[in-house]
């Protein structure tokens, strides 16, 4: 038997088959890619490549000579996607794997053209798996924002991508999608995307080098801004950052979120701990209508003079004010959804053809792609307040 | 095939003493004696390497004296007691006849013929009269004088009859502990180069008239007794036929070793892992026949063969039966998953990090890449180099003697950890992999089992290099395959497992069901199936 | 005397346990799962599929009942011989070879399957014909072997695959969302229904090829029809599980997109959350369940030619002949992977439908005739 497994292992090597193996030193790491459109057209495309050059175990400290940076940036332009990441190879002595990528940042100029046909490429490659992040570049360039540096982390690329979902799970004004969640909500009939943005603070140069983390205060930051909308597969605009919370709250995702209520000198701040949304869709006389039911769990974390906690009216008086609030910005959120944006975000049709395949037909085929203006909204918030902190009296 | 001998002119007892010089060209350590009985001459020929000196001078010698002086006092006794009744008469007749030298020579003649009558007829039954614990005649013309010579028995020549008595020399070592089977608890007797007490050794557990041992020398110029022993009522007899009459065809010069009938009896070039189980611990074997199976005893070998065998007995250990049963679940789960890691681990290792590396994190991926910077060799000519390594330095920890043992395996070590590394020829993720592929592979005692998982590490390992995971994939197939074709006597070597057999698998793989409730022996190997453990209530 | 000793020592471990005879139903049964039954199915009937599994899994106890009573009537033969003794010499050929040619063809629409699957997300690189030769490599060795090892072969790979599934299952549990399986049943029922038929008739027809097992070589114990009836719900189950959860993590519009979503579903599998990216690794159990089914069909065959050519020294080789016939054909017929996808989903069903299932019935009515006509000779003889 052995005989045989090492005839065959020589034909299979006759078949000149090793052409996939790599060795590891051969792999530039990509960690977050870039694409913009340049005046002409051309596809600009800038990743950001992992430093695996081996450390001189015996170098000097940090004080002494700089150390090398962690990441290097590639730029290159062409009239394709696939064209522009084969031309990096001239600059980079390594072929750049892209399966651990980890953000894909597209500025606004290709975000409002036709962003999906940028995408083919990666959501075709058979190393992807979809598990990156989608970005938009707000008001800058994704080449400006993979140059910098960041503090606190080492890998910018992991600085974003965990801002990201610190500040969803701890802000709520911000989602935290995948591509293939993204590819999923883009291809459903009656709904439309919704993806993070980010933006630069302070001067790209300076973000470069080393001096930007060495100070205490860094003077250029990465930070994440306010959601951007699409419709129809295009970028339209930006909620606001406020609307993030309550689109995470009807898509039934939020974790925690922060509310400002009452003014400065009787106001309190709530937290949110837990929130639950169901919906259920009717139609009664020709009209569409849709039942929100929010269940909330809040917890007082700051409270301004004169509000006596263990009093229970005080407390219904705080949940009434809460549920007033949310429902109020909530109403006034699809209101803006309906009027201003435009575009269906929460996905109103599609809960629709889910759940009434045949009712979504026909408001199909009577409004067409309008049919959200002619759609209402009913909102019933519960709010339990169940966490007043550990001071029970003013002081 | 026996020479020509001239068996048939023999005369007298130096026609054969003057044989066995010419057949053995005068060899140093033959000694040849004289003893003189009366008239009588014994011949007394013995090998001084292999038999006691002590047990010759003291037994033999004084006992066929004393036979001499015994037999001529009894008969003495007798005969003067019978001559002196007889006597009476006449010399109440004769009173004053006054020949008293004629008395004397009458009487001495009388006893002179009563002793060599009596003492030729002794010496002619010595078997019968002496009293060794073990004495055979022997018959020259067919059976073999040198057999007996050369196992320690002496050979007692009188006048073309031929004499053995055992007189063995103890040229082998104590009882003592086990070499390669180590246990913390239980017993700590293993076998040892002697025949007769490595079947004591199982004799004293099993005290059953069951229990048969049957004998048949194997070799033409090493003439090993290899001893067959079964419990009677429990094995299936077709199973010792089979073994017998394969015994009986082997045609060898000689059985240096149980491994020996191990090879013959398996046909080992087919399989790759051992179908025979070959053990030092007497209390394995004693288990192993109460199940049905059959135990070799071959003669100067510390090592007893059982058959047939299956995998679980080269992966289980004998010490899952001497610990509490609670605690041995966990050593046996971390067992399997050793058995796994041994064969699996740096093929894995390989093909992830040339074919497949989308499947590692991120982190690692970095910290891999920038450890593998600088190193000149692909990984898997790599991963060959450190398994070479690591073998050499295993196979030289069982050569060195203890004096030089603890430095030698330091410089190893060193040299393969920290040097190596410094030096850019290997990155210390591989030596980490193979090292944890080394350890677990300590887990199994057989040698064989480790040859055989040595073996399928590298064939695992060049198939991850061509192919990647899938390579992995279809060398676990080709592992597979291997595993359900082999067979050992006809039994399939995966039992529990491959033909699956669910109250078997709980037995052996999953729990050990307590000693008070086991009560049915295995279907496969034995047709008795109750054991007599319930406990009256 | 060596081959007696041979003879001797192979008997025994020819023969096949029952619960060893029940493990084939799993193990040989899924060899159209990736790619070629999912494909079609999804095609049809998007979101309603499991309806088809479900379905198509109770109308599999037809194939069942044809192989029972086609077995207890065989009088201890296998079905080469019984074609032969039923129908005469000519006919029975005739009918043995619609069978292996039918299957020889089926093998190599599997095998250009599964080595377009490994290329196209294994290995884009290499040729394909490396990958071809790296699956005949355990194929052509394990046909070549007596029935006993390989039923032996499909336990353990059935526990391989068992601890795969269950790998696969804890990592994709969390990832479900019930509300994929929305809209239900949006063209109605007719998908559903055409989706289990091809269910039934691709992964039911390898449980006919069981006949090729003389009853002689079953072991015979208690409950073995019981155990057959538990393993062959365990494997509606893994098939229906399969489907199921790649309908609910994918969703509708996904699963039209890609050409092999059970193997996309598995790139979400994410175990304790550190072990990610694990697909290449749990889809071994898609590519044994491959070789599973070639290593019995390649079997059939031998056995049929075993018959036919006489010589120990030719019976060793006739494995690696087919192997290199195979592997001919392949290089010749599918010189690009699009051609396959074509000719697979037009023709596949009337093939197995005429290839396959039509001679087992008119075996299964020559052994109802025949045993009318047993009957009716022994009434005659009781009252004559």
């Amino acid at each position: 038997m052995k005989i045989k497994i090492f005839f065959l292992i020589v034909a299979m090597f006759l078949f000149n088959g090793l052409n996939n193996a790599r060795e590891l030193n051969d792999l530039a790491i990509v960690s977050a890619i870039g694409v913009d459109v340049d005046e002409k057209g051309q596809y600009v495309l800038t990743a950001q490549v992992l430093n695996t050059k081996k450390q001189n175990s015996s170098g000097g400290s940090s004080s002494s000579g700089g150390q090398p940076s962690l990441i290097t940036v590639f730029n290159s332009s062409s009239s394709s996607v696939h064209g522009a990441l084969r031309d990096m190879v001239d600059q980079s002595p390594k072929k750049l794997y892209i399966a651990h990528m980890e953000l894909l940042l597209v500025s606004e100029k290709v975000a409002k053209s036709n962003m999906f046909e940028t995408l083919d490429f990666f959501i075709r490659d058979n190393e992807n798996s979809n598990d990156f992040i989608l970005a938009i570049t707000k008001d800058t360039s994704p080449k400006d924002i993979l140059e910098v540096l960041t503090p606190l982390e080492t890998n910018p690329t992991q600085s974003i991508k965990d801002s990201i979902e610190v500040t969803y799970k701890n802000k709520g004004t911000t989602i935290h999608n995948i591509l293939s969640q993204n590819i999923s909500i883009m291809l459903k009939p009656g709904i439309n995307m919704v993806s993070v943005s980010i933006g630069l603070e302070g001067n790209p140069k300076e973000g470069q080098s080393e001096e930007n983390i060495k100070n205490s205060n860094s003077k250029t930051k990465i930070t994440v801004k306010e959601l951007a909308y699409f419709d129809n597969r295009t970028l339209q605009g930006y909620l606001n950052e406020e609307e993030g919370i309550y689109y995470n709250l009807a898509r039934n995702d939020l974790e925690s979120a922060m509310l400002n209520l009452g003014t400065k000198e009787d106001g309190f701040v709530a937290e949110i701990i837990e929130a639950k949304c169901n919906s259920a869709t009717k139609v009664e006389n020709e009209e569409y209508i849709i039942d929100f039911d929010f269940k909330v769990k809040c917890a007082i974390t700051e409270i301004s003079k004169d509000k006596h906690v263990e009093n229970l009216e005080e407390i219904n008086t705080m949940q009434k004010q809460i549920e007033e609030k949310i429902k109020s910005e909530f109403i006034s959120f699809v209101d803006n959804c309906k009027n201003k944006y435009n575009s269906d975000l929460i996905g109103f049709g599609n809960l629709y053809y889910k759940n009434m395949n045949k009712e979504y037909e026909k408001m199909q085929s009577k409004y067409g792609n309008d049919y959200l203006k002619h759609i209402n909204v009913n909102c019933n918030v519960e709010v339990s307040l169940v966490n007043e902190g550990s001071v029970m009296s003013v002081w | 095939m026996m020479e020509e001998k001239n068996v048939n002119n023999f005369n007298s007892a130096k026609d054969i003493v003057d044989y066995i010089k010419n057949s053995t060209s005068h060899s140093e350590d033959m000694v040849y004696k004289e003893f003189m009985l009366g008239d009588e001459i014994v011949n007394i020929v013995f090998n001084e390497s292999t038999t006691n000196g002590d047990f010759i001078a003291d037994f033999i010698s004084r006992s066929l004296k004393n036979l001499f002086d015994e037999k001529i006092n009894e008969s003495t006794d007798k005969e003067v007691g019978k001559e002196n009744t007889n006597k009476e008469e006449d010399t109440s007749n004769k009173k004053r006849k006054g020949n008293l030298q004629e008395k004397l020579d009458e009487k001495k003649q009388f006893t002179e013929k009563k002793q060599e009558n009596s003492l030729s007829n002794n010496l002619k039954n010595l078997d019968k009269n002496l009293g060794a614990s073990k004495i055979k005649k022997i018959d020259i013309k067919t059976e073999d004088i040198f057999y007996y010579l050369f196992s320690g028995f002496t050979c007692i020549i009188y006048k073309t009859d031929i004499f053995a008595v055992e007189s063995k020399a103890s040229l082998d070592r104590s009882i003592a502990e086990p070499s390669t089977e180590n246990t913390i608890k239980g017993p700590k007797d293993s076998f040892i180069e002697n025949y007769s007490k490595n079947v004591g050794l199982i004799r004293k557990r099993l005290k059953t008239e069951k229990l048969v041992l049957e004998e048949q020398k194997v070799g033409r110029r090493s003439k090993t007794k290899v001893g067959i022993m079964y419990v009677s009522d429990i094995v299936r007899m077709e199973l010792v036929d089979n073994v017998k009459e394969k015994l009986k065809k082997i045609d060898i010069d000689a059985i240096l070793d149980s491994n020996y009938i191990m090879e013959i009896l398996e046909k080992s070039k087919k399989a790759d892992f051992p179908t025979i189980i070959s053990t030092e611990r007497p209390d394995l074997v004693s288990y192993y026949i109460l199940q049905g199976r059959i135990a070799l005893v071959v003669e100067n070998s510390p090592f007893v063969l059982v058959i047939p065998a299956f995998i679980m007995d080269f992966v289980n250990n004998v010490e899952d039966t001497l610990q509490k049963s609670n605690g041995t679940i966990l050593t046996k789960i971390i067992r399997y998953i050793a058995f796994i890691v041994t064969i699996v681990t740096p093929a894995f290792y390989v093909a992830l990090i040339t074919f497949d590396q989308e499947a590692i994190p991120t982190q690692l991926l970095v910290s891999f890449a920038t450890q593998r910077e600088g190193v000149p060799f692909p990984a898997l000519v790599e991963a060959f180099l450190m398994i070479i390594a690591f073998e050499i330095l295993r196979e030289g920890d069982y050569r060195v003697p203890n004096a030089a043992g603890s430095t030698l395996s330091i410089v190893g070590a060193l040299i393969l950890g920290d040097a190596a590394v410094n030096a850019g020829i290997v990155s210390p993720i591989m030596i980490i992999v193979i090292a944890i592929t080394t350890i677990s592979g300590l887990m199994f005692s057989d040698i064989n089992m480790s040859n055989a998982l040595r073996l399928w590490r590298l064939i695992f390992l060049v198939f991850a290099g061509l192919a990647g995971i899938m390579g992995v994939a279809m060398a676990g197939m080709l592992f597979i395959i291997k595993l359900a074709s082999t067979t050992s006597y006809s039994k399939p070597f995966s039992y529990p497992i491959s033909p699956i057999n669910f109250t078997n698998i709980k037995k052996t793989i999953l729990e050990r069901i307590d000693f008070s409730k086991d009560t049915k022996r295995r279907k496969i190997l034995t047709d008795n199936l109750t054991k007599y453990r319930k406990l009256k209530e | 005397m060596v081959k007696e000793e041979i003879n001797n020592q192979s008997q025994e471990a020819d023969n096949i346990t029952s619960f060893g005879y029940a493990s084939f139903f799993i193990t040989i049964t899924k060899g159209f799962f990736l790619g070629i039954g999912t494909y079609m199915m999804f095609k049809i009937s998007r979101v309603d599929t499991y309806m088809a599994a479900i379905m198509g899994a109770i109308a599999s106890i037809i194939t069942i009942a044809i192989l029972y009573f086609i077995k207890t009537h065989s009088q201890n033969k296998d079905i080469i011989d019984l074609n032969k003794s039923l129908f005469g010499k000519v006919i029975g050929t005739i009918l043995n070879i619609i069978l292996c040619v039918t299957l020889l063809f089926l093998v190599i629409l599997v095998l250009q399957n599964i080595s377009q699957f490994v290329k196209i997300q294994y290995m884009p690189d290499t040729q394909v014909n490396y990958i071809r030769l790296l699956f005949l490599i355990p194929i052509t060795y394990a046909a070549g072997k007596s029935i006993g090892i390989i039923s032996r072969i499909s336990q353990l790979v059935f526990f391989c695959n068992l601890a795969m599934l269950i790998a696969s299952l804890i990592g994709l549990l969390p990832e479900i969302q019930i509300n994929n399986l929305y809209p239900i049943l949006k063209d109605g029922a007719m998908p559903p229904l055409s989706s289990a038929i091809i269910y039934f008739v691709l992964y039911s027809f390898p449980i006919l090829l069981l006949t090729i097992i003389p009853n002689t070589k079953i072991i015979k114990s208690k409950h073995s029809k019981w155990k057959v009836i538990l393993v062959f719900i365990y494997a509606s189950f893994v098939l229906c599980s399969r489907i199921l959860v790649a309908i609910l993590i994918l969703g509708e519009e996904v699963l039209s997109i890609y050409r092999f979503p059970e193997y996309v579903m598995l790139k979400m599998a994410s175990l304790f959350e550190i072990i990610e990216r694990m697909e290449n690794t749990l889809a071994i159990q898609y590519l044994f369940d491959v070789i599973m089914f070639c290593i019995f069909a390649l079997y059939f065959i031998v056995t049929f030619l075993k018959k036919k050519i006489k010589g120990e020294k030719k019976e060793k080789i006739l494995p690696y002949i087919l192997a290199l016939v195979i592997f001919i054909v392949l290089n010749v017929m599918f010189k690009g992977s699009m051609l396959g996808y074509q000719l697979i989903e037009n023709y596949i069903i009337p093939i197995v439908l005429v290839g396959i299932f039509v001679p087992m019935i008119i075996t299964l009515l020559g052994t109802i005739v025949k045993a009318i006509k047993d009957k009716v000779m022994t009434l005659k003889q009781a009252t004559s």
